[in-house]
């Protein structure tokens, strides 16, 4: 190995980034070869200056996070109990009371028999107009329940 | 059945011996104390690495405090897959680079003078001799760099971290370090 090869491999060397057999023929260039050598020291020189360059986190900056996490954490509870389920339950309920308020003549059918004894069974086999559309509406507001409680798992 | 679930992942996948693995299974369910212990650890590690970074001592506080509170509200998506300190560099090497971002936008908006000039950035002069070195490097061979000098991580982490091939990191800390020397050598810093 000549000096032009050793000094490519230098970094690498001094990285422990060689495979073996690789990194015993640059020791074996470096055991006689000074000017290598003197690379190598130089090398890991700056490597120690940088590595020994160090500040320490003071105490402030531990309870500054602290106390930022602690905030993000009642967010977050806010964010479920409050902005989450709010939504979802009033979405939910908006979703039910039109699908109520559409089927409103089938169900004062329904309960038609309690209030005048001489209701027509006969109307309840009807078929019930929209009723696609009722178990859509009433499909919808399941469904966001479920995205609410997905919502709330997820931000847990 | 949250904290068993993860509790389960680390014992399939061998880590339950190790404290740290448990302690973030148990900040994943929202223990301050075990999370604050977390932060103890690795606190120093990432403000020396955003400083290696982002070159301030002032910013690299900020970016800390950024890491640890964005690893908190993330903490439920670290699956163990790398080591919690390797997943919490890879946070800090994002959070760096976007301050750098917003500063370099923020000099751009400088120099068409559409900000005070009282908000011009003080020469960082406090610095000290490696600090001046890094501030000649690229931003890609620094934050290599940074990572190398962290002593914790491999080839394979670094280039997971920095979502680069091995190659390319391989040569990003080469030229760095080699950059490192020669300029250390002219300077005279030792």
């Amino acid at each position: 190995m000549n000096c032009g090869q050793a000094k490519k491999l230098l970094h690498d060397f001094s990285a422990d980034f060689l495979a073996e057999k690789r990194a015993l023929q640059v020791e074996a260039h470096l055991a006689g070869c000074n000017p290598c050598r003197e690379r190598l020291r130089e090398l890991c020189a700056v490597d120690e200056l940088v590595a020994a360059d160090r500040l320490a986190a003071d105490r402030r900056l531990v309870a500054e996070i602290m106390l930022q996490t602690q905030q993000a954490q009642i967010w977050r509870y806010y964010f479920r109990h409050v902005l989450i389920k709010t939504a979802g339950h009033l979405l939910a309920a908006g979703t039910a009371t039109a699908a109520l308020l559409y089927a409103r003549p089938w169900l004062a059918g329904l309960l038609h028999p309690v209030t005048t004894p001489e209701f027509n069974w006969g109307q309840l086999t009807q078929p019930l107009p929209g009723a696609f559309l009722i178990a859509a509406l009433a499909v919808l507001a399941v469904l966001i329940l479920h995205v609410m409680n997905w919502l709330l798992k997820r931000t847990a | 059945m949250t904290q068993s679930l993860s509790l389960y992942s680390l014992l399939r996948r061998g880590n339950i011996g190790s404290p740290e693995a448990l302690l973030v299974a148990r900040a994943k369910t929202g223990d301050q104390p075990a999370f604050e212990e977390l932060v103890h650890r690795h606190k120093d590690a990432v403000l020396n690495l955003a400083r290696r970074i982002v070159l301030d001592a002032d910013a690299a506080q900020d970016v800390t405090q950024e890491v640890f509170i964005n690893a908190f509200c993330r903490l439920r998506q670290f699956r163990g897959e790398a080591a919690f300190s390797t997943w919490l560099y890879s946070i800090t090497v994002n959070q760096a680079r976007a301050w750098l971002r917003g500063e370099r936008r923020r000099l751009a908006r400088l120099e068409k003078g559409r900000e005070s000039a009282l908000t011009i950035p003080r020469p960082c002069e406090d610095d000290g001799p490696v600090m001046a070195l890094l501030r000649e490097l690229p931003e890609k061979q620094r934050v290599a760099i940074a990572l190398f000098h962290l002593r914790e991580l491999s080839l394979a982490d670094i280039s997971r971290v920095m979502g680069a091939p091995q190659g390319t990191v391989k040569a990003w800390l080469s030229r760095g370090r080699e950059r490192l020397r020669a300029l250390a050598a002219e300077r005279g810093v030792r």
